[in-house]
């Protein structure tokens, strides 16, 4: 990460609209990451039209005692639950909740891992010395750990389960913004903006955050994959959303109950995570490939 | 060298103390206390207040926090108010068997992996690499949930070799170890070959070869050599990933490990439990990271001589490696 | 009156000291027994203490370990002599016992009176055995082989409360020379060989046992919390018996070679409690409403799959007095609208059910039928402990529960009067009376009246909603048998084996 954004940092500023389409360019000759993009930008498709296509109360959470445990067939192409509901519409649906939670998780994480980063980085001194030892501490407990103990203290709801799983990616972003803003604001472009007298704020958000998109791009990505797979940990130890509502990793704890007689019912929602985190990892990669291509080989 | 050591290890005194108060306060947010798993479930209003009282559980929490940490520094880390057994006792009693699903799992890891890598890069760009990657990638991207679970339908329910869960027998472990190594497996398998690719058209290898040395040895000898130091650093920064992802596999598995103990003790609102497992767990993972820190020192003198020029890089190496782990 | 003569009691003591299964198989020229029988449980085991826990799980290790004063037998309903052999009392308040003189501790200490008295005066502010303490007076030692126990007040449940695994006998001077491992000493069937909380419990067969011995040579209690893990553990042969499989799974698993499954007719019984202390549920035609909007048939149909007892009202149904059927709610739509209407003249009927994830399913059927007839129900799910508190506190305004009732009458105390887990805070002098008194009253008939009076105020201020009673399962390997089954918790696997060919 470090050499990325000393790469760009190098890079004078004026170039910065040919650097953009160079590492569109990049990005688009990248199979792997079109095909996460794709895949990415057809689960947003799903989630969004799920809610419009399926209707919550009749279809989504409409027990019915007469179709229960139902496997996979025309009818109910992956099968139906304990309660008789369909698990095709309950795995599109759930789709939302994985997105939502992986998505909002992480911009809590950014907001503010990219701002304590930042502040740490241009600083220096004390204010670094302590964002980073809380860090430190923060991190240095296991991630599934420390998000199980916050939920568990917290209350069980999705919000809590969001502000769990943001706390514990802050880390991560401290260290890269910091990372990045350490080899920035030596450049000659901020001293100029001190020299001119611009305030700290604007310094730091205007001028120096902007050089140092790149890692910060790129871990957003991998980010929310990690994120999606630590909510569906959770609700796979039950500590998730409540219920009705079908979260993948709760549809897979429901299953798991089954696993002995119904299989499909553990297979389909852990498909549908692996294939989400998949293709958040290919963009993801794609990404850091594209935005730093002295790591292409 | 021994500076940079001794400062990292005066560092881990505020990250303990840090992680104990994070830990002990915000879990008396929690809703309930161990009183639910302690009175019977016909027990009286009276008899669970005593047994609070007991526990010393009506009284601030930071006075109780207070007490906990004169203890810790008296090398108590209290009584679990569960079992009433030592806290120490109890968490030493489940370590060799997170340890041993552990190092099983970085060693399935490790003698996959890299055969993989290699493969890969001496067919790089066939099918037969695509496919190495691509499953390596899958690899990264499954939830190790799942995948014990579908090791479970398979290896145990329906071919019955091995057992489901739990560490009564010698092969149980191998299940779980699979599961919890699998991810690790797969990163080492795709930096394994980047870093082959990254040495095998260099210059000595081409000499080797036009002096005649049979291709095998071209690449077991001198490519791999050259290639194991950054395979090294990911094995290093992984050991404590897995090991901090034991939780979810050992309840899959039923493997009676540390991180099913915090996770009971964690749902029975043992505190001096949770607290206690969480510091020795993070204490044992910060060492572990410490060591092998330490062992790039001794294997790479390039790496040594950033001790004394970049303050905190240790913790960074495996702080950003970014890896979706459960 | 005539229960409490003891002298038809001890002539059953001639008839055989043991109760249950167990004599069956020891007579015929000995077959070969399984050396180990592991048995998987879905809770844990966090203490060798019989003070300290009741629940299924650890009283698997109390009955077995420890022996108690007297035994209850389900199948006869009677109580038996066990290291009493006999027992009197005239007045429900001072109770002598005269103990065997055969009977020896684990550690080779002879169990005697001032054991007993021992037990019990250490069971006083203990986690759960506070209750039976704190009942005696006094205890006088007549010789080493007799006590005389003294209650503070007539109760003639007392002998009941002498067969429950918390009223174990424990070795006074084993507690006193090791406190640690000394609560662990009983004079049971079996003896602790080793173990680790939350992991596994190894017992070894006492073989200075007074009684009948066991038949295994091992018996291991493995912790396996999730049901489909000890039910594939149980397939692929790791285990000999997997307790509580997931009811879907039965009809598989009888159909399943090799295996089996035993089942019990259990008194647990589940519910649906309507917190009186405060609204929505302080308004009585609403509380109405519930309990005849609910159809327990299709609450049987998915929280049990079907196998389950109705639960016409709110009481044991092997318990003491017990009316059976005379009071159902009535399933009728129609009247739980018009309650509702009552309740809700504009409408806008809604609450908010707590529950933990083992009876989510019932929230969720239970929130889609009242949606039906226009009630909102929210679910909000926490863990056990979570629940209990809530429970305690009375924060909730809903919830579903489960509770295990014994055969005697006064085990419904603390659900109908205020205090411990009464969770429809219902406070009514009427009932409140009429518990305390008829647990002094020797009088049969005139107690069982009493009983029938409390049960119609329950349904008439319907602070529960009675649904079932689950019928209790095991998955087996085929062939295992000797377990004595118990309707409430306190199964007896003394005497489990399996012959092997």
């Amino acid at each position: 990460m470090e050499q990325t954004s000393k790469k760009l940092a190098h890079e004078p500023e004026k170039r910065e609209r040919s650097q953009t389409t160079e590492i569109l360019r990049r990005l688009r000759k990248n199979k792997g990451a079109m095909l996460g993009l794709a895949i990415v930008v057809f689960l947003v498709l799903v989630s969004i039209f799920s809610s419009v296509y399926f209707d919550y109360d009749s279809q989504v959470i409409r027990q019915n005692m007469l179709q229960r445990l139902k496997s996979p067939s025309a009818e109910h192409i992956f099968g139906t639950d304990e309660l008789g509901r369909d698990l095709f519409v309950r795995v599109l649906y759930g789709s939302r909740y994985s997105l939502v939670i992986g998505v909002v998780s992480v911009l809590i994480a950014l907001v503010l891992g990219v701002f304590l980063g930042a502040i740490a980085g241009y600083f220096g001194d004390v204010v670094e010395e302590v964002i980073m030892r809380g860090t430190d501490i923060f991190q240095s407990v296991p991630i599934t750990i420390m998000a199980i103990v916050i939920v568990v203290s917290l209350g069980q709801n999705m919000i809590n389960l969001m502000i769990a799983i943001g706390l514990t990616s802050v880390p991560g972003f401290v260290r890269i913004t910091r990372a990045s803003v350490l080899t920035v604001k030596n450049q000659e472009f901020v001293e100029a903006s001190k020299a001119i007298g611009l305030s700290k704020a604007n310094i730091i958000f205007n001028h120096i955050l902007p050089n140092c998109l790149a890692p910060i791009i790129v871990q957003t990505t991998l980010r929310v994959a990690t994120a999606i797979v630590t909510a569906s940990t959770l609700s796979f130890l039950g500590l998730g959303i409540p219920a009705p509502r079908p979260e993948w990793g709760g549809l897979l704890a429901t299953g798991r109950a089954h696993i002995r007689d119904y299989s499909y019912m553990t297979f389909f929602p852990g498909l549908a995570i692996m294939i989400t985190v998949l293709a958040l990892n290919l963009l993801g990669d794609g990404l850091r490939d594209a935005l730093d291509p002295k790591l292409k080989k | 060298m021994y500076r940079y050591v001794l400062k990292r290890l005066l560092l881990m005194i505020p990250v303990m103390l840090g992680v104990s108060l994070l830990v002990y306060c915000v879990l008396d947010l929690a809703p309930g206390d161990a009183v639910s798993f302690l009175a019977p479930a016909d027990a009286t209003l009276e008899e669970r207040e005593q047994i609070r009282h007991d526990l010393g559980l009506d009284r601030n929490v930071f006075i109780r926090y207070a007490e906990y940490m004169v203890n810790m520094f008296h090398g108590d880390l209290g009584k679990s108010y569960l079992t009433g057994r030592d806290v120490f006792k109890t968490f030493a009693e489940k370590v060799p068997n997170t340890l041993y699903m552990g190092f099983t799992a970085v060693f399935i890891s490790v003698i996959l992996s890299i055969p993989l890598g290699i493969y890969a890069a001496i067919h790089r760009g066939t099918l037969r690499d695509n496919a190495s990657m691509v499953f390596a990638l899958f690899g990264i991207s499954i939830p190790n949930f799942w995948l014990g679970l579908l090791l479970i339908l398979y290896f145990s329910l329906k071919l019955r070799w091995l057992p489901s869960g739990g560490a009564q027998r010698p092969e149980s472990v191998i299940l779980p170890a699979i599961t919890l190594g699998f991810g690790m497996m797969a990163m080492l398998a795709r930096t394994t070959r980047s870093s082959m690719l990254e040495v095998i058209n260099q210059d000595y290898l081409r000499t080797a070869r036009a002096k005649g040395v049979p291709e095998r040895v071209v690449i077991n000898k001198h490519a791999l050599k050259n290639a194991l130091i950054p395979i090294i650093t990911i094995i290093g920064t992984q050991i404590s990933t897995v090991l901090g992802g034991a939780v979810v596999t050992e309840t899959v598995f039923s493997w009676p490990g540390v991180g099913r103990l915090i996770v009971d003790s964690l749902n029975s609102r043992d505190t001096p439990q949770v607290t206690g497992s969480v510091i020795l767990t993070t204490l044992f993972l910060s060492f572990i990271v410490l060591l092998v820190d330490i062992l790039y020192g001794v294997v790479d003198p390039r790496i040594k001589a950033q001790y004394t020029s970049s303050k905190k890089r240790g913790k960074s190496v495996g702080a950003d490696k970014q890896k979706v782990s459960a | 009156m005539r229960k409490f003569r003891c002298l038809a009691i001890c002539a059953l003591m001639v008839l055989g000291v043991i109760s249950g299964s167990a004599s069956a198989a020891a007579s015929a020229a000995s077959p070969k027994y399984k050396k180990e029988i592991i048995y998987a449980t879905l809770g844990k085991i966090i203490t060798i203490d019989p003070h300290a826990q009741s629940n299924t799980e650890h009283n698997y290790v109390f009955r077995t370990v420890f022996d108690t004063l007297l035994r209850y037998d389900w199948g006869s309903a009677t109580i038996n002599p066990r290291l009493a052999t006999s027992w009197a009392t005239d007045d429900a308040k001072i109770y002598t016992l005269k103990l065997r003189s055969d009977a020896f501790f684990h550690n080779g200490e002879q169990v005697k009176a001032s054991d007993v008295a021992f037990t019990f005066k250490r069971a006083v502010g203990t986690n759960s055995a506070n209750a039976v303490g704190i009942l005696i007076e006094n205890m006088e030692l007549v010789n080493d082989f007799e006590i005389k126990i003294v209650l503070k007040r007539p109760n003639v449940d007392f002998p009941y409360l002498l067969c429950n695994p918390n009223a174990s006998i424990m070795s006074e001077k084993a507690v006193k020379d090791d406190p640690v491992e000394g609560p662990g000493v009983g004079s049971g069937v079996w003896k602790i060989d080793s173990y680790e909380f939350g992991d596994y419990f190894r017992l070894v067969r006492n073989d200075n046992y007074w009684g009948e011995k066991a038949l295994a040579e091992v018996l291991t209690i493995r912790y396996i919390p999730d049901a489909t893990g000890r039910l594939i553990a149980l397939e692929t042969g790791e285990i000999d018996v997997c307790q509580n499989p997931d009811p879907l799974n039965v009809k598989k698993i009888s159909e399943t070679p090799g295996l089996a499954i035993q089942t019990w007719d259990a008194s647990t019984m589940t519910y649906i409690a309507m917190n009186m202390s405060k609204p929505p549920f302080n308004n009585k035609d609403f509380r109405m409403a519930i309990a005849h909007a609910v159809n327990r048939k299709e609450f049987i149909e998915v929280g049990r799959n079907g196998y389950a007892r109705e639960a016409f009202n709110f009481w044991g149904w092997s318990q003491y007095g017990h009316n059976g059927g005379t009071t159902p709610y009535e399933y009728n739509l129609d009247l739980a609208k018009e309650y509702l209407a009552k309740a809700y003249p504009n409408g806008g009927a809604k609450f908010e059910i707590t529950v933990a994830p083992d009876r989510k399913l019932i929230a969720e059927f239970l929130q889609a039928k009242l949606k039906e007839i226009g009630i909102e129900v929210t679910i909000a799910e926490t863990d056990y402990a979570g629940l209990t508190s809530t429970l305690a506190a009375g924060r909730h305004e809903a919830t579903a529960y489960g509770v295990g009732l014994n055969p005697w009458g006064d085990t419904i105390r603390n659900m109908i009067c205020p205090g411990g887990a009464n969770s429809a805070f219902i406070n009514d002098p009427r009932i409140n009376e009429l518990m305390d008194t008829a647990v002094t009253e020797l009088d049969d008939a005139k107690r069982r009246a009493m009983y029938a009076k409390i049960q119609q105020i329950l349904y008439e201020e319907a602070p529960y909603v009675p649904l079932y009673y689950a019928t209790g399962f095991l998955a087996v390997k085929e062939g295992i048998s000797g377990i004595e089954f118990h309707m409430g918790s306190m199964h007896n696997l003394s005497y489990i084996h399996m012959v092997e060919n």
